[in-house]
């Protein structure tokens, strides 16, 4: 998996998928940063359009990453 | 039996990857770089990358910033919080940026639209097009890669200018005009940019300028940047820079690193 | 910075305040491209307001800094005689500058040299001002809008005066922007356009100009070995060319001093620079060209006279505080106490403090130097996330400038608070990570993204095209 990101196209690895209060939480890591993406019910329609637009793509990589670091 | 001495490198792309690989068995290698990748501005997919990232034989660091050495201690920080490293040497090999503004002496104002040839091909790889007449300053790699990132962002023409002349093949592409041993003296235009000036006297409209030209090192680690105790520079500073310079400039550096170790182990 | 100080000092009274920017952010003229001198005062003239008001504001740094979270650093000023012409002209110098009340001494070329190593050789003699300070003026000028905001005044930005109403000799209201405000007083602290905003208010005639000065920024590399501000011996027309080491250790070189026509003029020319960059070469040898990183230029607001403090005299409620020229950081807390005090004569509520009025800033910690890095990334994990490598600015800082009382609505407002894209490289390596931040704090979408006014974005959705 790939994520386009402000400082480049980075490799994201994920290590694992699970389910969480209604959210498929994906973690992994973006290069050596850790990373996770939760995706629920919400962001379906934005998804669909994210597909086309990296920079949101990037977003919720990025916003995974400051999921992350609040916990 | 001596342990091997640690030293620290500051960058993981190819010259600093060249680097550690040529130390590995006379120094305990750390790699440090902010990116959470390797292989710096040739990729982490390139062979090159592929091949020496796991066989240089370092401790890679990724994803965290190095910020500054005292002569003894690197301290990066990254996800995890700072971490100090004792080094017997440091070696900086953390690439190189184009020339800005005031490096080239372009006078004017400072309107908005003015970008380095790096923020213009990130941005347009990430859907933003910095300009749809951009003229870009420059006749290497980060020019022509400036020309072909922004033309297929949706730039509708681009003017390249190339005080060097053209270092590539010209490209093949009836929207883009060359003009070869020229610059840009000065812009104006406010808040964004609309005109630039070449020395030549002429006057071109454009709206954004993109700084591709010449090479200046990156530094950033405070206490080695222009020079430091025990601190080694590898930078390969030429545009555009091949992979063998790359691996040159490291092993020239390692070289640097062990008459700088022995000298030290000598009482 | 004139109308911020003001606008900080009024704050905490039972005064409602509103602050009224033309500009898309504050600090975007003279205040964001000055030396950051924070004078004694011994070079200014005896006898002037100018000279009053810095020498009252000049203790008082200390302790005001501290309050507004701003760098500050007395540590003086050598004006440098090179020729033996410039070395006769000290003792009167000096007798001036004792007239003003400042701390001045002569020393020989030896004893500049020892309290400031990087002193040419030929450097004959100097006068020292030991009371002169070095002060972060983007910080110091932000800082007291942030205070004032937090206090309750508002802060309206992109919002030009269009048109000022009067009831007969008082001003009733004014319509700057899309908002028109009823109020008791103006107080005109417009900079270069002073005159314009005296002219809608059918006020007094007087003309303000703009005075370009033409900088140098080089690198903390330089700059940091710096101890004193380095000038050379001041002559009536201007003060001359300064080395000033920043309070982040950067090192200004300027200002000229040329009065223009046109106000949005701020181009920098070769020839111009290339005077800057000699007289200051002459003062200090080791400058050179490899460390420089920006040039700029920035106008002054001229008027004649200068320092016009004072209600007008057809308009009995506006205030002037206009044509500060060149020393407005150096006397703005005086100047605003002095507004106050003009204020308060008109009979406006602004003599005490409210009871909860804040009077201080709570610091935001930055990565850059700091001795401690462990308890910032303890304190906020984004502390770990160097975003601008060479101003070493974290993502935690960029976090939280967007969380302050008047954030940044554009990169250079992001540039402003933090520093970040302000370093060596200029952004060549993080103005994009830079403005991916900005767009997730200020919710724009990225071809909203402005690097100064909102319609100079950073680009267009390539989509669009």
């Amino acid at each position: 998996m790939k994520v386009t990101s402000p400082i480049g196209e980075l490799p994201f690895v994920v290590h694992g998928v699970s389910l969480h209060d209604r959210h498929v939480v994906v973690e992994g890591e973006l290069g050596s940063w850790r990373s996770r993406i939760e995706v629920g019910a919400e962001d379906l329609p934005m998804l669909g359009r994210a597909l086309r637009r990296p920079l949101i793509a990037a977003g919720l990589g990025l916003a995974g990453i400051a999921l992350l670091r609040r916990r | 039996m001596s342990d091997r001495p640690p030293v620290a490198i500051v960058g993981a792309g190819i010259t600093g990857l060249a680097c550690a690989h040529a130390l590995r068995d006379v120094a305990r290698v750390t790699v440090v770089d902010r990116v959470p990748v390797p292989g710096g501005v040739h990729g982490w997919e390139a062979a090159e990358t592929r091949e020496l990232a796991p066989a240089c034989g370092a401790q890679l660091r990724l994803g965290e910033t190095a910020i500054r050495w005292d002569g003894l201690t690197l301290l990066a920080i990254g996800q995890d919080g700072p971490q100090q490293m004792g080094a017997a040497a440091l070696v900086i090999a953390t690439g190189a940026r184009p020339l800005g503004r005031a490096e080239l002496g372009i006078a004017g104002g400072r309107p908005a639209g003015i970008v380095a040839a790096t923020v213009a091909c990130h941005l347009a790889e990430n859907g933003l097009l910095v300009g749809r007449r951009p003229l870009i300053v420059g006749g290497g790699d980060w020019a022509m890669r400036a020309v072909s990132e922004l033309r297929a962002a949706g730039a509708e023409r681009a003017t390249l200018v190339c005080p060097d002349g053209l270092l590539r093949e010209r490209p093949n592409d009836g929207a883009v005009h060359v003009r070869e041993h020229d610059r840009v003296v000065s812009v104006a235009g406010t808040p964004r940019v609309r005109t630039a000036t070449l020395a030549s006297g002429e006057t071109l409209g454009c709206d954004a300028v993109v700084l591709a030209h010449g090479v200046a090192a990156l530094r950033n680690v405070d206490g080695a940047v222009w020079a430091g105790d025990r601190a080694v520079y590898a930078q390969p500073l030429a545009d555009p820079a091949t992979v063998a310079q790359a691996r040159a400039a490291g092993a020239e550096a390692a070289a640097a690193v062990r008459s700088l170790i022995d000298r030290e182990e000598r009482p | 910075m004139v109308g911020c100080a003001v606008a900080w000092r009024l704050s905490g009274t039972a005064a409602r305040v509103t602050l009224i920017e033309a500009a898309h952010d504050l600090c975007e003229g003279a205040s964001k491209g000055n030396t950051g001198i924070a004078t004694s005062g011994g070079d200014c003239h005896p006898g002037t307001l100018e000279l009053e008001l810095v020498r009252r504001s000049s203790p008082g740094w200390e302790a005001l800094c501290a309050r507004l979270d701003t760098p500050f650093h007395r540590i003086g000023t050598l004006a440098v005689a090179l020729t033996e012409e410039d070395e006769r002209r000290l003792p009167e110098l000096l007798r001036d500058a004792q007239d003003t009340g400042a701390a001045a001494e002569i020393v020989t070329g030896d004893q500049a040299r020892g309290l400031e190593p990087l002193i040419s050789e030929e450097a004959r003699a100097a006068l020292h001002f030991p009371d002169d300070g070095i002060i972060d003026s983007i910080r110091l000028t932000i800082g007291y809008a942030e205070l004032a905001a937090r206090n309750g005044v508002e802060v309206l930005r992109g919002a030009p005066v269009h048109s000022i109403e009067r009831d007969g000799d008082r001003i009733v209201a004014v319509t700057a922007g899309d908002r028109w405000i009823a109020t008791r007083s103006v107080v005109n602290a417009a900079g270069v356009e002073a005159d314009t905003i005296s002219r809608l208010a059918g006020g007094e005639q007087f003309r303000t100009w703009p005075r370009q000065g033409q900088y140098w920024l080089l690198d903390r590399e330089l700059g940091g070995r710096f101890r004193k501000v380095v000038g050379g011996v001041p002559t009536p027309v201007t003060r001359g060319i300064y080395c000033v080491p920043t309070t982040n250790r950067s090192l200004l070189l300027g200002p000229t001093a040329v009065d223009r026509e046109d106000r949005t003029d701020r181009a920098v020319d070769a020839e111009t620079l290339d005077h800057v960059f000699d007289a200051a070469q002459r003062l200090v040898p080791s400058i050179a060209r490899e460390y420089a990183i920006k040039t700029f230029a920035s106008n002054r607001p001229a008027s004649d006279p200068t320092y016009r403090i004072a209600v007008d005299a057809e308009v009995s409620n506006l205030v002037h505080a206009a044509g500060i020229r060149s020393t407005g950081v150096s006397s703005s807390p005086a100047i605003a106490e002095m507004v106050r005090g003009l204020l308060e004569g008109l009979g406006l509520p602004v003599g005490d403090q409210r009871p909860h009025a804040i009077t201080e800033l709570e610091p935001l910690p930055r990565l850059l130097g700091h001795p401690r890095p462990e308890q910032l990334f303890a304190r906020d994990p984004r502390y770990g996330q160097v975003i601008c490598a060479c101003e070493q600015v974290t993502a935690a800082e960029i976090a939280a400038v967007h969380g302050m009382a008047v954030p940044p609505t554009s990169l250079e407002g992001v540039r402003k608070r933090t520093r970040a894209t302000g370093g060596r490289c200029q952004g060549a390596f993080c103005l994009s990570g830079v403005s991916f931040l900005h767009s997730l704090h200020a919710g724009r979408r990225p071809p909203q993204i402005a690097v100064s006014e909102p319609e100079a974005t950073l680009g267009i959705g390539a989509h669009d095209v």
